[in-house]
């Protein structure tokens, strides 16, 4: 139970950001519930009540993942007894609560509605099935995109598959199977398949996740390390042991399979359909990339500080520096995402003439 | 898909030592301008080129740039910070 608590406080309350969307979603939602506001009403697109609950239980529900990998990684809190056991339950634990939170949502807001517009045992049991597919899949995706985004694609992946092998086999029900036994199957799957994998695995670190020895990565460091110049050794400490081609290839291939899946899915369930919906979502899946490159040159800048004695540089000399690093790093990232860009451009969307203001 | 990549670029660099409220307001604007230079745009499948909010991109991405700059010059690094 104080693992629980303990979690609930990481999920809602740790950083500033949090504490301020828990305080405003608890906010709105008094504000839908006691104070009646006019557009708080059953048919509206975003009620006050549904807005307040999402503002609390986004971050829980959809980073969970990555935090609950920070806290399996090798620390203090390992050794108590039964650590992985009870940071595992706990997050379920964080997840059902989040999923029953939003279905209570539904009961609020239509709570005032005349007794034939209120979603009846049914149609809960359905939303509660789709938001626990959703957030399960999404703590797994996250909790494998934040040590490897190709892994987490394959996750993806299987994710779409019962949806796109239902209407393969030509089952008429599928949404109704989906958002009924099949999905909650999928969810009971889905966590025994990642629990017996958390507990069982040694370690959940870098070295493990990439299929090497700890020993080797060491020896393999101290003998590159010889090799390296200063401006390869200052490079490698401001990428994270990594080179802007190669995080710029992780990524190209990362946003090209997310992209190829997204056509695929539209070719196999609606292949007769409109192709400019799908070409908007995956250009706008291209475009995200601008969050990759971010969050790249805000590791650079976090680690930047870490050069600037050992490195012999002034501020301003550091920064122009960390600079041009960041630019290498932009335009590799940002070639892979323009080249998938442009073949989609010339190959998926036949006249369809978007603007090359697009592209800047 | 370059302007709001190169603005958040920037923006990444210029979290070194200090922030304000300008970041808040700079985050607005990133997603300001990726929303109506290309969400938009793409959803309602609009072919009219929108070069202003191209130059408006721009400007933000030099605005970012010149903050980084002060900031890092600004920056009161002590040997004992951790």
């Amino acid at each position: 139970m104080r693992t629980f608590i303990q979690l609930l406080r990481i999920g809602f309350w740790m950083l500033p950001f949090q504490r301020g969307m828990t305080v405003l979603g608890g906010l709105l939602l008094c504000a839908g519930l006691f104070f009646q506001l006019p557009f708080n009403l059953p048919g509206s697109s975003v009620p006050t009540t549904f807005l307040g609950v999402a503002l609390m239980v986004v971050v829980p529900l959809l980073t969970g993942g990555a935090g609950l990998r920070m806290l399996s990684s090798r620390r203090t809190l390992m050794l108590l007894p039964h650590a992985r056991a009870r940071l595992l339950t706990g997050t379920l634990g964080i997840t059902l609560l989040a999923t029953l939170v939003w279905i209570a949502a539904y009961y609020f807001s239509f709570m005032r509605a005349p007794p034939k517009f209120r979603p009846d045992f049914e149609a809960n049991l359905l939303m509660f099935v789709l938001t626990l597919s959703l957030a399960t899949q999404c703590l797994i995706a996250v909790f494998i995109a934040s040590r490897a985004p190709i892994w987490g694609l394959v996750v993806i992946v299987a994710w779409q598959l019962p949806d796109v092998a239902l209407r393969l086999l030509q089952i008429d029900n599928t949404p109704r199977l989906l958002a009924g036994p099949v999905g909650l199957a999928m969810v009971a799957v889905t966590w025994l398949v990642f629990g017996v994998w958390y507990m069982r695995t040694q370690q959940v670190s870098r070295s493990a996740w990439a299929g090497t020895g700890r020993q080797q990565g060491s020896i393999q460091a101290v003998s590159t390390a010889a090799t390296l110049s200063r401006e390869q050794a200052m490079t490698r400490w401001l990428l994270g042991a990594s080179t802007p081609a190669r995080i710029g290839m992780q990524w190209g291939l990362a946003a090209t399979g997310l992209v190829a899946v997204q056509w695929l899915v539209h070719w196999m369930i609606d292949p007769d359909g409109t192709a400019r919906a799908v070409n908007a979502m995956m250009f706008g899946t291209l475009s995200l990339c601008a969050i990759a490159i971010g969050a790249v040159s805000n590791t650079i800048a976090a680690r930047s500080r870490g050069l600037w004695l050992v490195g012999g540089r002034r501020r301003l000399e550091l920064h122009g520096w960390c600079e041009r690093q960041m630019l290498r790093v932009v335009l590799a990232i940002a070639l892979p995402f323009l080249v998938v860009g442009m073949v989609l451009w010339l190959v998926a969307t036949p006249g369809l003439g978007l603007p090359g203001s697009y592209c800047c | 898909m370059i302007m709001p990549g190169l603005a958040a670029a920037w923006f990444g660099l210029m979290q070194q030592h200090q922030r304000s409220l300008l970041d808040p307001l700079a985050v607005l604007c990133v997603a300001a301008g990726w929303y109506y230079g290309l969400a938009q745009p793409l959803f309602t499948g609009s072919t009219q080129p929108h070069w202003e909010i191209v130059a408006a991109q721009f400007a933000l991405v030099v605005w970012l740039r010149e903050v980084a700059l002060v900031r890092w010059r600004g920056a009161d690094w002590r040997r004992a910070q951790p």
